[in-house]
């Protein structure tokens, strides 16, 4: 399949995602673009992806593959038009999908109960249950643990929190955005931050910083 | 009557106590606590309100009883020290660019009801412009309440 043609597939899969604005395949790199022009580079050369976050400075998270090898199969993308990353799927082990299930289905099920019940409106619910699967193959991936979170849904937004010894993670979904608010610390005016989670690798960092 | 009323009102002591109800999870759209082997946890969205304005109840003028507070009683209550909630100094509105804009002052502003004369009000001057710096009062309340093994003086019906 041409060039053109694969980065037509991934730059829609990226669009559709909600994080990335556009996918640019170069000779040396493939570029995912935010809204706010934070990019995620995957070099096709070395095996890390190196990401920029405007609060956050974290550590390469991922192999290439993995990510793009995910974004191609949630949309259930031929392997032919992205020959490079077809190894990665045998490296993706039955129980590592195992224990992506585990971590996140009380979540899905939260939701599931309130799409049952009308309070949760199904475009945002669909959303939810994309970002959610993104997020859940990334904290999988880096292998990091779980806890469990305090779901609700008010004023037209779901909210998710979790707590760790002294720290704080809520984040907010609506229809405009997915926000943070974390807190660290009993001066609350210098240990809270808030802002927007720009894509998944953005919770990712925040998870670490969580349970670390 | 609206007029009587507000004559009613008086000054809300740095050192009185306030009282806020936490509904008991009795359905799945809202779960206002998280129970675990650590203890109780109280959510953020315990102190959400329609009108960015959370009711509390004064200590001083219901009695020192928490079970006035309560809508039903299964219901858990719990108590803040009103200096505290005017010590929060981290609800902040920035401008699009993220700078910092003004600190909202927040304060405890006694609001008497007929049917409740301890009622009162979580206040900020000026009004919120949007639901971020709020979010923020909520998040600095609950740290507050989780943050003091004292405060809850009422646990929920699940929890005791």
């Amino acid at each position: 399949m041409a060039i053109a043609e694969t980065q037509a597939l991934i730059e829609t899969a990226a669009f559709n995602s909600g994080s990335f604005e556009r996918a640019d395949i170069q000779e040396t790199s493939i570029v995912l673009s935010e809204r706010r022009g934070h990019k995620v580079v995957f070099p096709q050369a070395q095996p890390i992806a190196t990401q920029t976050f405007s609060s956050l400075r974290s550590k390469p998270l991922l192999p290439r593959e993995s990510y793009l090898q995910h974004i191609l199969t949630s949309y259930s993308v031929s392997q032919a038009v992205a020959p490079n990353f077809s190894y990665s799927v045998s490296r993706m082990s039955a129980s590592r999908d195992d224990t992506m299930q585990a971590s996140w289905s009380n979540v899905i099920s939260g939701l599931e109960r309130l799409s049952t019940h009308g309070y949760l409106h199904s475009r945002l619910s669909l959303r939810l249950k994309f970002w959610i699967s993104e997020v859940n193959f990334l904290i999988s991936e880096v292998r990091l643990p779980w806890i469990e979170p305090l779901i609700n849904y008010v004023d037209q937004e779901v909210s998710l929190e979790w707590w760790n010894a002294n720290k704080k993670l809520t984040i907010y979904f609506s229809d405009a955005a997915i926000d943070y608010i974390r807190v660290w610390g009993p001066n609350i005016k210098n240990e809270m931050e808030d802002g927007e989670i720009m894509n998944p690798f953005f919770f990712v960092a925040l998870w670490q910083w969580l349970i670390s | 009557m609206a007029y009587i009323l507000n004559m009613l009102a008086t000054h809300v002591g740095d050192k009185e106590r306030v009282y806020r109800c936490v509904f008991h999870s009795c359905n799945d759209e809202v779960r206002l606590y998280k129970l675990s082997s650590e203890g109780i946890k109280i959510s953020a969205q315990a102190f959400r309100d329609s009108g960015k304005c959370p009711s509390v109840d004064r200590e001083n003028l219901c009695g020192a009883n928490p079970h006035r507070t309560q809508k039903s009683p299964e219901d858990g209550v719990v108590c803040i020290h009103c200096e505290r909630i005017r010590q929060i100094d981290n609800v902040v509105q920035n401008d699009r660019k993220g700078n910092l804009e003004f600190v909202y002052l927040i304060d405890v502003v006694h609001r008497p009801e007929l049917c409740n004369i301890a009622h009162s009000q979580i206040e900020s001057a000026p009004v919120y412009r949007n639901d971020k710096s709020f979010r923020r009062l909520m998040e600095s309340l609950a740290y507050i309440v989780n943050s003091d093994s004292d405060a809850w003086l009422i646990l929920p019906a699940d929890a005791r």
